[in-house]
């Protein structure tokens, strides 16, 4: 591995100027799970990294049902799922937060590393966009906020600019009657990168039998995660039952652009997406009618 | 171009401070400035848990942790599980049970079983599966490797319950792992 | 035991006793005098057998030797030795899969007087790495046959240097068209130079055809009631040994010393010796622990050991190779893919009339151990059954892909994958439950299996059948399948869309080397009695984690009657040990275990000799070895001599192609998602005779380990190649079995003796390999009613089939 300077600044500001002030390429380390094997094999390169995880803000975990969850964005993925309260409010971001890689790797991944580095398979990515979650970014001139859809633009790119960080990532409050659900689909059961992933969120109506509100999202099926538009769309008002389900899969399978690769065709994929877009349904629904 | 950096940590139990660069691994650190080899690199990207370590009592792949960011961290090792020569428990499970082969992914397998025993008592054998999913053994098959795991599990929650210290054989046939092995001799080299 | 019908006797007794000890382990265990028997050792976890042998230690769960050092991460692996002095080595490689080497440039910008630089020219002996043929050069000179076909070696001072070095070297070659297709590289006889670019090897392509004729498969063929054909296909596979090769060399004296993973310590003996020019006595290897092997150590660390040596001899420093994940992956052999047509004819009556089976191995670019591999997969083609016309017609072809090696069961997996998936639909086409299909044809004590190898009283394979049916309960879970299939209309939830099946496959393999191989070996072993009253044990066996060095002592310990607190193992270094032969071929408890005993026995009517009297004490029986010990060398040595009777014809392929056969029958039941083509198995049978039982603990570690090992292979290890090179050469890409993968894995043991050994032993460490990938397909065959003749059946290949 070619070598680099190292920093761990203690406050945003800190980390926005080394950022912003850097000669050459500056990388943030979260968890590091990404950066320093694509550093190890030359896919990325640094001259400085930046390690984020002694700044307060980017390791918190702070839930309240009023005021919704902020995620630091450097904080592990197991922090999300042995916390019971935000396991049970954002089900889908637990349901990810349990599976990006086994444990080692959920020890030291977090979400915010997951999303800065903007693979269109990261199992963490689609629930960001079913939860409506927003991402604060700081920079030198002072902070600003984009909707997790907006946040990445191609395979590995995003719209951080040169200087600026991923602070946190902010999460609505959990509203009644609604739930949500992650899969993925991998050829082993543990460990291994999603040929395909979709992450629903829904709302029912008080009695529980009509979909009021839904917002399905999509990974590893085109260059970026994506919303199934035409899908969430369509389940406003439907009945929350298999039928709905099944046509709200084909209509997400219509958002997708998959490649073929060696985890999967084509074919494959846009298959896949029916299958978990109704599966994801099933459970986000079943979840919001137990109260969960 | 970079200088060297000064880490100060703890390392089973003992402070330990070593100098390193910043590209340097944990793992690389551990093996080659502190000569704990027993973590070993079966795949250098995370994949295979052979490189396992407890850092501040979570299992890493310390292939993927630089060594600079054990600053003020707690690392357990496999070579700090025995003590003072007696087995830890899994450890001891281990060997009655014949659940390991080569040896490359054992130390890897203990500190995370480690790790997961100590957050939870008695898992269920689903919750050993899933939890080891990031430790890859190419020759047990991984059965007797559960089975030592709820094993010692079986012995530690004993242990507690006599409200005994140690980790010595007390308790151990009680617990389930004795198991008919015969002593093996020593091996002269 | 020697006579046949008082072996046979002996099996029916020892088939009885088994079957009393899984009774008694439901009520508890006992074994060992120990209550605490306990959770991990129950009926169903661990293997059962009847131990035979009146010895103390063998057939005993004994503990690892070697497991406290690598418990506590003491043990020292060849990555784990001191760094300090030792140079760093790395290969310079070729680009493309197929070229005429033209020349290296050596950027001038570079400091080159910093590291040692080897080319084909500074080899001082031969350069060719002796393994078989003699076709594969240490360095390429003139042609690179793969992508990675060694060019230059490099040491340097540190990873960085040598690094930098590596990149500073580029490799000049005039590209000529690749061989990628094994099913066309054979060219035909007297080829007129048609093609653009010459052959691979030789003048055809081909490495090896061998023929094994037994009566007149197409004349009976032909008359046959029913004949049925089939084409099955197996891939490469990966051995993912968690520790990558890695090799240490060091001038010593005139000489040399290596240290290393790998799997046959004199075979690295001859290597070095051709390479440098040196005589063998000048070249001493010391095997560190072995982090795996499966077979991918017995063929290359030849060549790794020939390029370390190389550069330790150049720069007259101490030189490590270690392979980095990937570049073991790229660059180290694979399991040979296979294609196989089987054409089988039957009698009305649904008994095999005549069978002819053609079988290609791709061999990669050079031969390592390709011949030999065909030869065990066309001795193992037509499985365990009994027919009067077969005709065998094997290939092993040169292709441009890296060469192919040798991976647990050699041959036999890929030969048992076509055999077993064929004949469940064999028994479609006959209207017969394969249960029963295979009931009718399996071999008996005293058939001949298509060498014309007479079977002695083990031969009796229906035992393993019947006894897997019931410990499966096969019928019942059969039929339990069929109801879950039929009543998934009924259910709601994604179970409506889950079918279950249920398969088995029944397969043997060879124990031991084929043929006269082991009588070449002429293997031999070492046991001294010493003066402080213990047995000093010496053989090139090496531990690779199937626990070889337990075995080795409990079979001196036998052989010599004493319990295991009497033996030692001397350390293995070939400077003194003797040569035992290569760690493969699932040889060690039978052929190793046969010498082990043979030398144990003799040096105690030694000792008792000596003493003047029968010894029945154990603690007098060592005081009498250590006043033998200071009264003179009591060196026993056991060398192999073929058994009374044993007899090979190579060249016509007829006759004793093993000392004997183990056998195997296993079962397994899975389960279906339509939607995603998942397949989960729920559950795995593995019965097997394997003759004798050295130690049940670690025995069933090996079926445990190798059932896991063919299940990924079966469903989800898929090598992708792109140009010659395997593309997704990484554990992230390439994917094994995880815990999460593993259903409940039920091993038993059967025995029934090898009369031309003293213990009974058969080979076990490559068995579990050849049973898991048919019973699976079988069982997919069974909930999906569709064939699946090709593997890994991987998730998008189901679905496709549905299509």
């Amino acid at each position: 591995m070619r070598n680099f300077d190292y920093a761990a600044p203690t406050s945003l500001a800190e980390a926005a100027s080394l950022l912003a002030r850097a000669p050459g390429t500056a990388r943030v380390l979260a968890g590091g799970t990404d950066l320093i094997v694509q550093l190890r094999e030359n896919v990325r390169e640094a001259d400085l990294v930046v390690d984020v995880k002694r700044i307060p803000e980017l390791t918190e975990l702070a839930y309240s049902a009023g005021t919704g969850l902020h995620l630091g964005a450097s904080t592990p993925c197991y922090r999300i799922y042995e916390d019971p309260a935000v396991s049970a409010a954002y089900p889908a971001l637990a349901d990810a937060a349990r599976i990006i890689g086994g444990w080692q790797i959920s020890s030291r991944a977090s979400v915010g590393g997951n999303l800065c580095n903007s693979s269109p398979a990261g199992d963490s990515l689609a629930p960001l966009l079913a939860l409506d979650a927003r991402c604060v970014i700081v920079g030198l001139d002072g902070t600003r906020e984009v909707a997790a859809a907006d946040f990445c633009t191609a395979p590995g790119r995003n719209v951080l600019a040169k200087g600026e960080l991923l602070a946190k990532l902010v999460f609505p409050a959990p509203a009644p009657k609604a739930s949500s659900a992650y899969e993925r689909f991998i050829p082993r059961n543990e460990m291994d990168i999603a040929v395909a992933g979709a992450s629903s969120w829904v709302q029912l109506n008080a009695a529980g039998d009509t979909i009021i509100d839904a917002r399905v999202a999509l990974s590893a099926v085109a260059p970026t995660v994506r919303l199934a538009t035409a899908a969430n769309r369509w389940l406003v008002g439907q009945p929350a039952v298999e039928a709905t389900f099944e046509r709200a899969g084909e209509l997400a399978r219509e958002s997708a652009s998959p490649i073929s690769d060696m985890r999967g065709t084509v074919e494959f994929r846009r298959h896949l997406v029916g299958v978990l877009v109704k599966r994801t349904l099933a459970t986000a629904v079943a979840r919001a009618l137990a109260g969960e | 171009m970079s200088k060297k950096l000064h880490v100060t940590t703890t390392v089973n139990g003992e402070a330990v401070e070593f100098l390193c660069e910043p590209r340097q691994s944990l793992l690389e650190v551990l093996r080659e400035t502190m000569r704990l080899t027993g973590a070993k690199e079966g795949c250098n990207n995370g994949n295979c848990g052979a490189c396992t370590v407890l850092m501040n009592g979570v299992p890493v792949n310390s292939c993927i942790v630089l060594a600079v960011e054990a600053e003020g961290a707690k690392l357990e090792t496999v070579e700090g599980l025995a003590d003072h020569g007696h087995l830890h428990p899994l450890q001891s499970c281990f060997l009655e049970g014949a659940a390991l082969q080569c040896g490359i992914c054992t130390p890897g397998f203990l500190v995370t079983a480690k790790a997961l025993l100590d957050r939870n008592p008695n898992p269920s054998e689903h919750e050993i599966r899933f939890q080891l999913a990031n430790n890859l053994c190419r020759c047990t098959g991984y059965d007797k490797i559960v089975r030592a795991v709820q094993a010692a599990a079986a012995e530690l929650r004993a242990t507690k319950a006599c409200g005994a210290g140690g980790s010595g054989t007390v308790g151990h046939a009680d617990a389930g792992c004795g198991g008919p092995a015969v002593a093996g001799p020593a091996k002269t080299t | 035991m020697d006579a046949m019908s008082s072996g046979g006797s002996e099996h029916v007794g020892a088939e009885r006793i088994v079957a009393e000890r899984i009774d008694d382990h439901q009520g508890g265990d006992n074994r060992g005098g120990d209550p605490g028997g306990g959770d991990n050792r129950g009926g169903d976890r661990q293997g059962t057998i009847e131990r035979r042998s009146a010895g103390a230690a063998m057939g005993q769960p004994v503990r690892r030797w070697d497991t406290v050092a690598k418990l506590r991460g003491e043990t020292r692996f060849v990555d784990d030795l001191p760094r300090a002095g030792v140079l760093v080595g790395g290969t310079v490689r070729s680009p493309v899969p197929h070229g005429r080497l033209l020349g290296l440039r050596f950027d001038p910008a570079f400091d080159w007087s910093t590291v040692t630089v080897v080319t084909a020219r500074d080899i001082p002996g031969e350069n060719v790495c002796p393994i078989v043929y003699r076709d594969q050069p240490v360095l390429a000179f003139d042609r690179v046959r793969y992508c990675g076909d060694p060019v230059a070696l490099i040491a340097a001072e540190d990873e960085e240097t040598l690094q930098r070095a590596l990149d500073a070297v580029a490799v000049d070659i005039e590209p000529l068209a690749s061989l990628f297709d094994a099913r066309s590289a054979e060219l035909p006889p007297e080829a007129t130079v048609v093609s653009a670019a010459p052959p691979v090897y030789g003048t055809n392509n081909l490495y090896r055809r061998i023929e094994i004729n037994k009566g007149n498969a197409s004349e009976a063929l032909a008359k046959a009631a029913v004949v049925v054909e089939g084409e099955y296909e197996t891939g490469a596979q990966e051995h993912l040994y968690l520790e990558p090769q890695g090799m240490q060399a060091e001038r010593e004296g005139g000489g040399i010393v290596l240290r290393g993973s790998m799997q046959c310590p004199y075979y690295l003996v001859e290597a070095v010796a051709v390479n440098l020019g040196i005589p063998e006595s000048q070249v001493r290897v010391v095997p560190c622990a072995a982090g795996g092997g499966f077979g991918g150590k017995e063929d290359f660390p030849s060549l790794l050991a020939g390029h370390a040596a190389l550069l330790a001899w150049k720069s007259g420093r101490p030189v490590r190779m270690v392979y980095e994940r990937v570049e073991d992956i790229r660059y180290t052999s694979k399991r040979h893919p296979a294609w196989i047509r089987h054409r089988t004819g039957f009698t009305a009556d649904g008994r095999l009339a005549g069978m002819e089976v053609e079988l290609l191995l791709d061999g990669g670019a050079y031969s390592t151990l390709s011949p030999l591999v065909l030869q065990r997969a066309a001795v193992h083609a037509a499985g365990p059954y009994a027919c009067d016309h077969v005709r065998i017609d094997a290939r092993v072809v040169a292709t441009n892909h890296p060469p192919r090696g040798a991976f647990r069961g050699f041959g036999g997996p890929q030969a048992a994958f076509a055999m077993e998936t064929h004949l469940d639909r064999c028994a479609t086409r006959l209207g017969l439950d394969p249960v029963e299909l295979r009931r009718r044809n399996l071999v008996r004590p005293g058939d001949t299996l298509a060498t014309g190898q007479t079977l002695g009283a083990d031969g009796n394979v229906r035992t393993v059948l019947d006894r897997a049916l019931a410990e499966s309960r096969f019928v019942e879970r059969r039929a339990a399948c069929a109801a879950f299939n039929a009543a998934a209309d009924t259910r709601t939830g994604a179970t409506r869309f889950h079918r279950r099946g249920i398969g088995l496959s029944c397969f043997m393999h060879g124990t031991g080397l084929n043929g006269n191989a082991e009588g070449f070996f002429r293997s031999r072993v070492f046991i001294d009695a010493t003066e402080n009253g213990r047995f000093r044990v010496s053989t090139s066996q090496i531990e690779l984690g199937q626990g070889t060095e337990t075995i080795v002592a409990q079979l001196a310990a036998e052989g010599l009657g004493v319990s295991l607190d009497g033996i030692e193992l001397a350390p293995l270094d070939t400077a003194v040990t003797p040569n035992s032969g290569p760690t493969v071929a699932s040889r060690t408890a039978a052929v190793i275990g046969r010498l082990l005993i043979e030398a144990g026995r003799r040096l105690r009517t030694r000792v008792e000799q000596f003493h003047g009297g029968p010894l029945a004490d154990e603690s007098e029986f060592r005081a009498a070895a250590a006043r033998l010990a200071a009264a003179g060398a009591t060196r026993e040595v056991a060398e192999y001599t073929p058994p009374p009777g044993f007899a090979w014809d190579e060249a016509r392929h007829r006759g004793d192609a093993y000392l004997g056969f183990s056998w195997g029958c296993y079962v397994v039941e899975l389960e279906v998602d339509l939607l995603t083509g998942e397949t989960r198995p729920l559950d795995i049978t593995a019965v097997q005779d394997i003759g004798c039982v050295v130690n049940p603990m670690l025995a069933s570690g090996q079926v445990e380990g190798g059932v896991v090992q063919a299940l990924g292979w079966a469903l989800m290890e898929t090598a992708v190649w792109r140009d010659g090179q395997m593309v997704n050469a990484n554990m992230t890409d390439y994917v094994i079995p995880t815990a999460v993968d593993v259903p409940p894995i039920h091993v038993v043991f059967l025995e029934q003796p090898l009369e031309r050994l003293p213990h009974g032993a058969k080979g076990l460490g490559e068995l579990p390999h050849e049973g898991p990938a048919p019973a699976i397909a079988n069982a997919l065959r069974h909930a999906l009613g569709r064939d699946f003749n090709a593997i890994p059946i991987t998730p998008e290949t189901i679905l496709a089939s549905q299509d």
